[in-house]
């Protein structure tokens, strides 16, 4: 795992025992944030759903790509799996569970990678 | 899930506990989503929207799905339900606390909770994991840790914001409840008042001043919009103020502005 002031990246075999690795990255980074528990808790769950649902399908020999970059005041998070192709129809639990804490994600194809894309800011603080 | 066949309901959570395949995973939640709804139902009307009850229960399914150990001799529905019952009195109790005494504050038993709930009130919103990892002399990384093994979530807000935007802290409701009714004298005064007023009036006296509710709730049990409950309950309070003028204090700036004499409510 590589990091910096703007960015940390992650490269893991697309086994989704392995997925608690990302959940632990994405709450660190999250902290450098002013984020709640709560909404880590949701971002917790966000990038384990996209993740896994990144590497459905994929055989053990796959890889998931993910990028964590603090942009301003919002952490931005994408996944790649090189050659994965088209996501499988995700399951209803998973679309529900995304859209209670990942809305707006996207999830799809770039070439022949799966790629998906997840943008998370902190609720504004004071007013 | 059918089949005629001898199907050990276990094992796809020891397939799952093996795997981690979400999917297995979601099939479980899926297969046992009616509790989740269920229990959403047992604690409606309590202040918080029934569907975000249904939510606060399925993410809880989704961390029983997790934590449940196949071999402990416990049916998963049972597990389940333990961990959304829990689950959703803790939403409905850091809900209430929202606008009453903090008493429950005091049963606080996890550190970080605890002071999670001190940051968030002191704050005024909730903290940070910086900030609650200065307050509890830790750091970030053992602040999350606990979040890790614990799975604790933010109580609710502490505020309240009525239709008009505006944000009332729940101290201000507080005090102006110790204020209006702490004394004796008041409360046989505030009886000889409340008597005279009609009845959905008094209901939604006390549901606002005694049960201490949001405007939002009151609107839900009686019936109306929220506005013309928040018009409707400053029509009775300019009404209570008109009669007697000496407890002023009953009434307070968080229901009826200044000047707000002319508020009115639709018939």
């Amino acid at each position: 795992m590589r990091t910096d002031h703007r960015h940390a990246e992650l490269r893991l075999p697309a086994d989704p025992r392995l997925l608690r690795v990302a959940r632990v990255a994405v709450a660190s980074l999250a902290a450098e944030l002013p984020f709640t528990l709560q909404d880590i808790e949701d971002l917790r769950i966000a990038v384990d759903e996209l993740a896994a649902a990144a590497i459905d399908g994929c055989g053990p020999d796959s890889t998931l790509d993910l990028r964590f970059e603090v942009d301003g005041q919002e952490l931005v998070v994408t996944g790649r799996v090189e050659g994965a192709g088209e996501p499988p129809p995700m399951h209803p639990v998973a679309i529900d569970l995304l859209g209670l804490v990942a809305a707006g994600h996207e999830i799809g194809i770039d070439g022949d990678d799966r790629v998906f894309r997840f943008t998370k800011r902190p609720p504004t603080t004071g007013s | 899930m059918s089949g005629g066949d001898t199907v050990d309901p276990l094992q796809i959570f020891r397939d799952y506990r093996a795997t981690g395949d979400r999917r297995l995973r979601n099939d479980i939640v899926e297969d046992h989503r009616h509790l989740a709804d269920r229990f959403a139902r047992r604690y409606r009307s309590r202040g918080i929207p029934v569907d975000d009850l249904r939510q606060t229960a399925l993410l809880a399914m989704v961390r029983a799905v997790d934590r449940f150990d196949p071999e402990q001799g416990v049916t998963f529905a049972t597990f389940a339900s333990r961990t959304m019952d829990g689950e959703l009195k803790r939403t409905l109790r850091d809900k209430a606390w929202a606008v009453r005494p903090p008493r429950a504050a005091q049963e606080r038993h996890l550190a970080l909770r605890k002071r999670e709930e001190e940051l968030t009130h002191r704050l005024g919103r909730a903290p940070s994991i910086a900030e609650l990892a200065g307050a509890l002399d830790a750091t970030v990384d053992e602040v999350l840790e606990a979040v890790e093994a614990g799975g604790a979530r933010t109580a609710g807000g502490i505020t309240r914001t009525n239709d008009d935007g505006s944000v009332v802290d729940a101290d201000d409701l507080l005090s102006v409840s110790d204020i209006g009714f702490g004394r004796t004298d008041d409360r046989l005064l505030v009886a000889q008042l409340l008597d005279q007023l009609d009845e959905r009036s008094r209901e939604v006296i006390r549901l606002r001043f005694f049960e201490r509710l949001g405007q939002d709730e009151i609107a839900q049990r009686i019936g109306v919009s929220q506005s013309y409950l928040s018009r409707l309950l400053r029509k009775i309070l300019v009404d209570l103020r008109s009669r007697i003028g000496e407890l002023d204090g009953i009434v307070g700036d968080d229901d009826v502005e200044p000047g707000d004499d002319r508020s009115t409510a639709a018939p």
